[in-house]
This record gives C-alpha cells, structure tokens and sequence, in this order.
C-alpha cells in the first residue's frame, strides 16, 4: 500500500465503559478497610447502574478518531436526554491530521441514548456530523489514482 | 475505506442503512464488515481493547481509592471520624450524578447506629459518569501508564 493511502483507512468499533471495581471473577477488587471492632460485613462493590458506550476508531497511518462516548439515560422521552457538561472537561481529545495538511486537535463527542448504545440513528449522524468533515475536501468517490502531488 | 464490526446501521436488513451505504458511497466512503464471529483475530480494535480495558479497570480502582481517601480526610475534618474507619452497612445500588433522594433515607427508620455507622463509613462513594474521563485517561500529569486512551 502507498503510504498515502493509510490517511484514507479507518477502523471502527465499540467497547463498553463499565465504571465499577468488580474484577473479572466477580466481587470487589477495591482494598478492604476493615476495623477489628466491627463485624466484617463483606466488601463494598462500587458500580453503576449506567451503561456506557466508548466508540474508538483509528487510520492505518495509527492515527486516533475522535472517541464517541454515548451515555445512558433514564429519560423515556429524547427531549429529556441531558447529561452533566463537565464530563466534557476530562475526557480525552485527539490531536491528528486525517490527511489534511495541518494537524488539528479534535476534542471527543458525546451522545445520550435511552440504553447507552450504539443505534442506527446515531451511527449514521456519527458518519455523516464528524468522521466525514475530519475528511472535508479530502473524500472523492471515484479513487485518486496520481494525486497531484505525487510526481512519478 | 471503513472497516467496522456488524451492529446498528451497518447491516442492510434496514432501508434506511442501505441508503445509508449509498450516500457514503457517492462521498468516496466505502464501509465494509469484518468477518463474524472471527473474535479478535482480524479486528484490530478488539487487539486494542484487550489492552485498554483491563487499563481502565485499574484506573476505576484507582479513582474509587482516591475518592476513599478523600472522604477519610472530609470525615477527620469534620471530626466525624470516630469509629475511625467502619465497614459500609449499605449493599443497595448507587445512583449517578442525577442523585437519589432516597439514598440517604435508612431501610429501617430510627436506627441510629446503622445510621451513624454509615455516615462515617469510608467507603461510600459512587462512581458516576463524571469520572467516566478520569477512568478512560487518567489526571493531567499522571505518566503515560496511568493513561489507557494516552
């Protein structure tokens, strides 16, 4: 493969973001702090009930998409979807070029779902609102056999 | 060329998804499945997981054991802090960010020493989505194996 063909290579999946301390055999991995004077009531398991949904992608050239986080809601009605904006503060953000000329930093996206997951809706909008703008000007349907700035 | 795993939108058992494939395609974007089934072995991502998720599980026990730390310090400040260090009573569920008004309220009103005990229990804290960052990347400053999306 030329190597100005892996901008153009992207790779996609989902992985879910458990926020609990279970370990993988079950039960609490956290340390237990216990007092000698009290009877040990077993240990405390941090989780959520919330399901969330981490969606990660990167090129062939090993650059990263912008994450796709999408958070649950128990909201039944969408207008009602709302989650707290300083989650934006910490999540992570990519700096890459996508084969544009200039890298640029580009921060993660989050979506609201009634069950925190992937959907037909949101996989679509995630195509069309931000994968293919990081393209923008750089996406053609028929392939670029000799770019122009490519001299043989 | 997208290479992605077969989920929502990408099979074409829905008109909208073959629409879909086709206003990509007429853009330049050709969207192609992995095999099924194939676990791991030809999907680079799910490589990748194997590695960040057991990274973000430890930044979970991580950030759980800092918020434990953390409460020890409010609760020895506020001189709450006697018994020194109990064992949380409550195995109820947690709620979010969203908070639960019932959560304070005790199973069994009047009981006095669940309730003290639990007020000073050291280990009541919450995960929330608030921390869902700190789990993904860790805390501007951490080194770099501290930062599983890094």
């Amino acid at each position: 493969m030329h190597p100005d063909d892996v901008d153009w290579f992207v790779t996609l999946d989902e992985t879910h973001h458990e926020l609990t301390t279970r370990g993988n055999k079950g039960g609490s991995t956290t340390r237990r702090y216990a007092n000698a004077s009290f009877a040990r009531l077993g240990d405390r398991l941090v989780e959520t009930t919330s399901h969330t949904t981490g969606v990660y992608g990167f090129t062939l050239r090993g650059e990263c998409l912008p994450p796709l986080y999408i958070l649950s809601s128990s909201a039944t009605i969408e207008d009602n979807y709302k989650f707290d904006a300083r989650i934006c503060e910490t999540l992570p953000s990519v700096v890459a070029s996508y084969g544009q000329e200039l890298p640029s930093t580009h921060p993660s996206r989050i979506a609201v779902r009634r069950k925190g997951s992937m959907d037909t809706c949101l996989w679509h909008d995630l195509h069309r609102q931000v994968y293919c703008k990081l393209y923008e000007g750089k996406l053609a349907p028929e392939p670029v056999v000799t770019p122009k700035h490519v001299s043989y | 060329m997208v290479k992605t795993d077969a989920g929502p939108g990408r099979l074409a058992k829905e008109a909208d998804s073959i629409e879909f494939w086709e206003e990509m395609a007429n853009m330049g974007v050709y969207i192609i499945l992995s095999l099924p089934n194939g676990t791991e072995c030809q999907a680079e991502l799910d490589q990748m997981f194997s590695d960040f998720q057991p990274k973000c599980k430890r930044s979970a026990i991580r950030i759980v054991g800092m918020k434990i730390k953390s409460r020890l310090e409010e609760l020895k400040r506020a001189g709450a802090a006697a018994p020194p260090i109990s064992v949380d009573s409550d195995s109820g569920s947690s709620n979010e960010e969203s908070g639960d008004e019932n959560d304070d309220k005790l199973s069994v009103v009047g009981d006095v020493a669940t309730a003290a005990r639990r007020e000073s229990s050291i280990t009541k804290v919450k995960l929330s989505n608030l921390d869902l960052g700190h789990v993904v990347n860790g805390f501007p400053g951490d080194p770099v194996e501290l930062r599983p999306f890094d």
